[in-house]
């Protein structure tokens, strides 16, 4: 569903390398966890897989459309959650999600019953004719995740999405998330929080300094050298002192 | 006073930090260039105006002189208009920037949380306000009077009184925009829409308090004379500083002030101080508490709660989407619209109501006025009249800031399926429609003012219609190549952005070129109306194909690359 094809990403005219020739391929049905530290290149990763950014090297592939040959039809089959949400504040809940509804050319059936679902699901009913700048970070970020949703995307692609969340409305977006995925869709999402990578993921990605330092599921990283923990996978792989090499699962 | 100085250094910081020198040595090539690029932009400005003054000195003059009316001290008609204009200026255009300094900043809360009084807080607000305002009116007053002075040989004693009336002349206008400013925050503070309230309303405010100073005005002044009110403005400066400040009459007493009746400077000076003291003493009472309402964020009013009808109708895809959008972004966010909307609007309305007025009130003195305006050879109406019109239009920020307002959701935007035309049209359909209208409106106005000329304002209106265009696009397309998207305040998008700047200098210098064209058309190949029409229409027509062409090539190439 997702391909990466040895992707480089520099900035700063060439100086700093964000993504160092990734490789990585997601298929459908998969719930993937992206994680490592901060600055290590996952959210250039991720602009990249949704066309924000565009590689200086490699192809990126959604589900048989390649993102520099057919971008739109590309972006057509992604839910993008974007990491903050300094979105649009002055219009109305209701107003960003009509938006984003048209946009996709979401028919008025189709619309109206995914954002009653979502709303009634996320309690965001009460205030969904507010203006985005009286919500609460939680509430953005319900609101971001419903418009992202609102085509029905066979590929989510969520940076940080359970951030700003309460226990209840992650618990559900993390229902959603594995509700979608055995649907056989793909779910690629990045996280800071091991425990969340652990308890959902069916494979995991670990980034650092542009590059996949490991990538496999939970079990194939678990039965390597390095521990049981992913904390103490993830510690080591991170650790910029460290040279070593797992050889729980595809490291690299 | 620690306190106040304090706050004032941190306004003028936050304000005016991109223009810092700072080190030069240690500043980096990117910031040399910009400040560089300042340097050289005010300059020309200033270059610019002083040009045009010289120009309308000389030309105008001269033309005047071959109609036969004999000008009495026609120089002084310089200094004059530049007082009158600046002061009358700074009253419409800076009610916008008082009322978004004092009551839409971000930083009510946190000023609020200062051991600071809430008298020392509006001190430094007004206080910057006026520095900010003193700053343009120095553009606009200076070149004038020293060239007046240059050339009527003054004593040092009137660039004393020069400098006096320049510092002086923001303050009555400010104070001014600020009471306005308080009526309609005070008037919209519950209300859920307020701030489109507050744009709306502020426009109202401002047009009603035009309407009536020029009917109160024209009660008070000698318009029952009988007598040539244009001879009388060719020939009487007394005429003529009425005719000009009639709108404010303080104006009045600062033009006589500068042209040397002291008693009425002292007036000007104790007035202009006096409003600002009293203002800062009494709105201080009030200020801390509006400043805080206005803070916080709008809720629906109850009974608005869930889903409404007809919330889902679909819209006719993301074209209209982002139409909607933009337009609500700029109506919504009072940074957007306090400096987009009067642009536009405001000046087309303003020549709107004098046109109005003047067409009521001149009488048996339209005759004369007829046969001014039948005297000007056409060609050359059509020319001043786009001049005029292009002028006003290019100065919209819309466009010049179009992407850069989009501030970090631009990767967002990106991030959508929607393709790179799409977007620059909808940005170019409300960046230039409001345009587009504000010169309609302005045409409209010409028709009323001066139905002698009427098919050569039509001309002049269509000619500045496609040259806004051609701005348009290169303004857009500036900005899209080097957006500023990393700002904090929306303030920052619009008021901190070196795009506009540009665009007003590519304009600027755009028409000084069209200015040599007409000039050697109409001076030297002596041609009419229509043959000038058509040359002016086929070049900017081609302008604006080319323009037009070129900004969606771009978009190809360099929309995705913005930093983002």
């Amino acid at each position: 569903m997702i391909q990466l094809q040895n992707i480089t990403k520099t900035y700063t005219k060439g100086k700093k390398k964000a993504v160092d020739d990734l490789t990585l391929h997601v298929e459908g049905g998969e719930l993937f966890g992206f994680i490592g530290p901060n600055g290590a290149g996952k959210t250039t990763t991720i602009k990249l897989m949704t066309g924000i950014l565009s590689p200086d090297q490699g192809t990126i592939t959604m589900a048989g459309h390649r993102m520099d040959q057919d971008r739109l039809a590309a972006q057509r089959l992604i839910g993008f959650v974007p990491d903050g949400n300094d979105l649009y504040d002055r219009l109305t809940g209701m107003e960003y999600l009509n938006f984003m509804a048209d946009v996709y050319q979401v028919d008025t059936a189709h619309r109206k019953a995914h954002i009653e679902k979502y709303l009634d699901l996320f309690s965001l009913e009460d205030a969904i004719n507010n203006q985005v700048r009286s919500y609460s970070k939680g509430m953005k970020q319900k609101l971001v995740v419903i418009g992202a949703l609102i085509h029905n995307p066979p590929v989510w692609i969520l940076d940080e999405p359970l951030g700003g969340l309460d226990p209840r409305a992650a618990h559900l977006l993390k229902e959603e998330m594995i509700r979608h995925c055995n649907a056989g869709n793909t779910v690629f999402f990045s996280t800071h929080v091991l425990e969340v990578a652990e308890k959902l993921c069916t494979r995991i990605g670990i980034i650092a300094d542009g590059s996949l330092k490991a990538l496999g599921t939970l079990d194939e990283l678990r039965s390597g050298e390095i521990g049981a923990s992913l904390e103490d996978l993830f510690l080591e792989l991170t650790d910029k002192d460290e040279t070593g090499e797992s050889d729980g699962g595809e490291t690299k | 006073m620690t306190g106040f100085f304090a706050l004032l250094r941190l306004q003028l910081l936050s304000r005016y930090s991109d223009m810092k020198p700072k080190n030069w040595k240690t500043l980096d090539p990117k910031r040399k260039k910009r400040t560089i690029g300042m340097a050289c932009l005010y300059l020309f400005l200033v270059l610019y105006l002083g040009g045009g003054m010289y120009f309308l000195e000389t030309k105008v003059i001269d033309f005047l002189m071959t109609m036969g009316t004999p000008p009495a001290g026609m120089a002084d008609l310089l200094v004059i208009a530049a007082t009158a204009i600046s002061i009358i200026g700074t009253l419409i255009l800076s009610f916008f920037f008082v009322m978004s300094s004092l009551y839409l900043g971000r930083d009510s809360v946190f000023l609020a949380a200062l051991p600071l009084k809430t008298r020392t807080i509006l001190a430094a607000k007004m206080t910057q306000i006026w520095i900010s305002e003193t700053a343009i009116n120095a553009l606009i007053l200076l070149p004038a009077c020293i060239l007046f002075g240059i050339k009527t040989a003054q004593e040092p004693l009137f660039y004393v009184r020069m400098v006096l009336v320049w510092l002086t002349s923001p303050m009555m206008p400010i104070c001014i925009g600020a009471l306005l400013a308080t009526l309609l925050v005070r008037a919209s503070a519950l209300l859920r829409h307020r701030e489109a309230i507050m744009t709306v309303g502020g426009l109202g405010l401002m047009v009603l308090y035009f309407y009536f100073s020029m009917s109160f005005g024209g009660m008070m002044g000698d318009t029952g004379s009988g007598g040539d009110m244009l001879a009388n403005f060719v020939t009487s400066n007394a005429d003529r500083i009425q005719g000009f400040t009639r709108i404010f009459p303080p104006a009045g007493w600062a033009v006589r002030g500068l042209m040397g009746e002291w008693g009425q400077l002292a007036l000007f000076i104790a007035a202009s101080l006096g409003a600002m003291v009293l203002l800062i003493a009494v709105l201080g009472i009030w200020y801390r508490q509006l400043s805080l309402i206005q803070a916080e964020a709008p809720i629906a009013v109850s009974g608005k709660k869930g889903i409404q009808k007809g919330a889902f109708n679909t819209s006719g895809g993301a074209l209209g989407a982002l139409v909607r959008r933009e337009i609500r972004q700029i109506l919504r966010v009072p940074s957007y619209a306090t400096n987009i909307l009067p642009v536009c609007l405001m000046a087309p309305i303003m020549v709107f109501l004098m046109g109005s007025y003047l067409t009521k009130n001149l009488g048996e003195n339209a005759e004369g006025l007829t046969q001014f305006l039948e005297r000007i050879p056409g060609s050359l109406t059509v020319a001043a009249i786009a001049g005029i019109v292009c002028f006003m239009g290019d100065m919209n920020p819309a466009l010049s800031t179009a992407v850069s307002r989009e501030g970090r959701g631009h990767a967002f935007m990106l991030g959508l399926p929607i393709p790179v035309k799409t977007h620059l049209r909808s940005k170019m359909i409300v960046g230039y429609g409001l345009t587009a209208l504000g010169i309609v409106i302005t045409c409209v106005a010409f028709l009323f003012i001066a139905p002698p000329v009427r098919l050569e304002a039509v001309l002049g209106c269509i000619l500045a219609l496609l040259f806004c265009y051609i701005i348009a696009c290169l303004a857009l397309e500036r900005d899209m190549k080097h957006p500023k998207l990393n700002w904090v305040t929306e303030q920052e998008a619009v008021k901190q952005n070196f795009g506009t700047l540009i665009s007003m200098l590519i304009s600027l210098a755009m028409l000084a070129t069209l200015g040599g064209l007409t000039y050697v058309l109409i001076d030297i190949a002596h041609i009419d109306t229509w043959p000038y029409f058509g040359i002016m229409f086929a070049l900017l027509a081609a302008g604006c194909i080319f323009v037009r062409t070129r900004l969606f090539k771009a978009g190809e190439k360099y929309y995705y690359i913005a930093d983002v």
